[in-house]
């Protein structure tokens, strides 16, 4: 039994007449212990697709499981128990601490909606032990978050998400914005996490340097879409043509190869392309992916893409 | 914050009348050398001096004695409408701008209907079907002041409902009634306290108002807005029987204003991690000021 599945999610906006796909068709799996990597540029979804897996939205077509049980039918009953299974740390770490509540209080906030029982006194206990794990003081509590670093609020941030011990914890760009070192000192904790923990992880992220050193298996979402999905192992020979883009668009710091650079822009959204949405920027299309859209089609074991020429 | 607040001359002008008119409030009965309320004709209109630091009223009341107990009457039935208002309105826009749909429609069309007429007007609409009396003053102007409350917390919360740690605290679990009181509640009640303060000095002014018109405050209680209206047959004789409690109305509404305006400048910029961006808001007091009479 997987730890989470989502079968067919799509998130649809309308404005003003236009019906913005955000999210497309999305079928993703975790299983226990995992970490898997979610990677896409700006506007491709993945964001979206963590509020919807967050049930901060409702889909608006699909299915979601959390250990083989439906989430997204069902009252509020069965939402308030996966509120305590999953939690996650933000994007914007400063911006996900509510500026009027001392550190202790906002890592507290888990167990004080799941756990009341514990009492105030094993709370505070479990608050501080979690500080101390993500690498913060224990005296840190009685402090605000203003007063922290944007590493260290991040800290902050993972510390609430890791206090009630859940299975599964979703990241959002743990790593943007910071320094090189901090970034660095940061991946070496989420790795020591899950090491520690018991913790599924799932990163979102554009970093594939960041994906390589946390993950097991990545996906590539392109226009609110899955195209490639791949054990980290053959990161290095992905198959769609996207993928080959990402990685060659790293900076590649000891073997600069010929930049392989994708014309025009991502796809606006509100009015994708027919067929394949990766088509006008592909370097290798044929007729058909103009006509038709390629499925999402395993290649070998654990590497699903969606083009033409893989399968 | 303190520190830059006391520096200002105007708020410590604010802050002194304000802590003046309530330990005048407060101590009225130790520091009024008569009783307010009995009638003495024989020494109605003293002069000032003497026993009767003030002189006396048209019907021989210690005219410093009732000014005392005026300000107690005043300042203390305006800050309960204030306490009124508080609590309805701020509950009110919670709803209206957590909820959302339906129930922010019908709160805002109330709110909507009600400033759609002249203060005075509605004050005396419903003094007109409920008749005269402090009580019915009092909820007369709570049922306007309120809705001011409510337009104001709707906007903040709007504002704060789309910010990320709301959508962090709805994933740690909090929903409903703990995420309005522990994470948007606390956000709000800065700018509603800067609000309020400013809003005293208008309810005192309004409340002195229903008093004047006979409407609030029944004699023989002492009231500056009654007092005034009492002066009426004196006013070319014994004008100070005016001037008084005008001044008296005047300095606390003065007060208010400079201690309102003091905090919200000593709060706002960067004293406080809130909603900075919601600085207009404060700046649309929007409070039932009944002008004319006093």
């Amino acid at each position: 039994m997987n730890l989470l599945e989502g079968h067919g999610l799509r998130k649809y906006y309308h404005r003003r007449g236009y019906q913005i796909q955000a999210v497309d068709g999305v079928d993703i799996s975790m299983k226990e212990h995992e970490a898997l990597g979610l990677v896409g540029e700006s506007g491709s979804g993945k964001s979206t697709l963590m509020r919807l897996l967050l049930l901060l939205e409702r889909p608006s077509a699909g299915d979601l499981y959390f250990r083989g049980g439906k989430l997204n039918s069902g009252g509020a009953q069965r939402w308030s128990h996966f509120r305590r299974e999953v939690q996650a740390v933000f994007q914007d770490a400063a911006a996900s601490l509510n500026p009027r509540l001392s550190v202790g209080r906002i890592v507290a906030e888990p167990l004080l909606n799941f756990g009341p029982e514990l009492g105030s006194h094993r709370i505070d206990e479990r608050v501080a032990a979690a500080l101390e794990r993500v690498g913060l003081q224990r005296d840190d509590r009685r402090r605000y978050p203003h007063e922290f670093s944007g590493g260290q609020q991040r800290r902050i941030a993972l510390a609430r998400a890791l206090v009630a011990d859940p299975p599964l914890i979703l990241c959002d760009e743990i790593t943007s914005g910071l320094d090189l070192s901090v970034q660095a000192k940061l991946l070496n904790l989420f790795r020591d996490l899950q090491e520690e923990s018991r913790a599924g992880f799932l990163f979102i992220s554009h970093d594939l340097g960041a994906m390589r050193y946390l993950c097991s298996r990545v996906a590539v979402i392109y226009a609110g879409k899955i195209v490639e999905e791949l054990p980290v192992s053959s990161l290095e020979q992905p198959l769609h043509p996207y993928t080959q883009a990402l990685l060659a668009a790293e900076a590649q710091l000891f073997a600069p190869s010929e930049m392989y650079l994708l014309e025009g822009e991502p796809p606006d959204p509100a009015a994708y392309p027919a067929g394949c949405r990766f088509h006008p920027r592909c370097p290798i299309r044929m007729k058909r992916c103009t006509e038709e859209s390629p499925r999402l089609t395993t290649v070998r074991v654990g590497h699903r893409a969606a083009c033409f020429t893989a399968h | 914050m303190g520190h830059r607040f006391l520096r200002d001359p105007a708020s410590l002008t604010g802050f002194l009348i304000v802590g003046l008119l309530l330990l005048t409030a407060l101590f009225a009965p130790l520091l009024a050398p008569h009783d307010p309320e009995p009638v003495s004709l024989a020494e109605r209109l003293l002069a000032p001096g003497g026993e009767y630091p003030l002189g006396t009223d048209g019907l021989g009341r210690c005219l410093f004695s009732r000014m005392l107990y005026g300000a107690r009457v005043t300042l203390g039935y305006a800050f309960v409408v204030l306490m009124v208002t508080l609590f309805v309105g701020i509950p009110a826009g919670l709803l209206a701008g957590y909820c959302g749909g339906f129930i922010d429609g019908v709160i805002m069309r109330l709110v909507d209907i009600i400033l759609a007429f002249p203060n005075l007007v509605f004050a005396l609409v419903v003094l007109g079907i409920l008749g005269p009396g402090l009580l019915n003053a009092m909820l007369a102007l709570a049922m306007l002041s309120w809705v001011s409350y409510a337009r104001i917390v709707r906007g903040i919360v709007l504002s704060i409902k789309e910010k990320e740690y709301i959508a962090a605290a709805r994933v740690s679990g909090s929903r409903g009634f703990v995420l309005i009181w522990r994470h948007v509640l606390p956000n709000v009640l800065p700018p509603v306290a800067i609000l309020a303060t400013l809003d005293l000095g208008k309810l005192v002014l309004a409340f002195s108002t229903l008093s004047f018109l006979g409407l609030g405050a029944q004699p023989p209680t002492p009231e500056w807005g009654m007092m005034i209206n009492d002066a009426r047959p004196f006013m070319q004789t014994f004008p100070r029987l005016m001037i008084i409690p005008g001044a008296a109305i005047a300095l606390t509404v003065l007060g208010f204003n400079l201690l309102g305006d003091g905090l919200r400048d000593a709060l706002d910029p960067q004293g406080y991690a809130g909603p900075a961006d919601r600085r207009e808001e404060t700046r649309l007091p929007n409070a039932p000021a009944l002008k004319g009479g006093a």
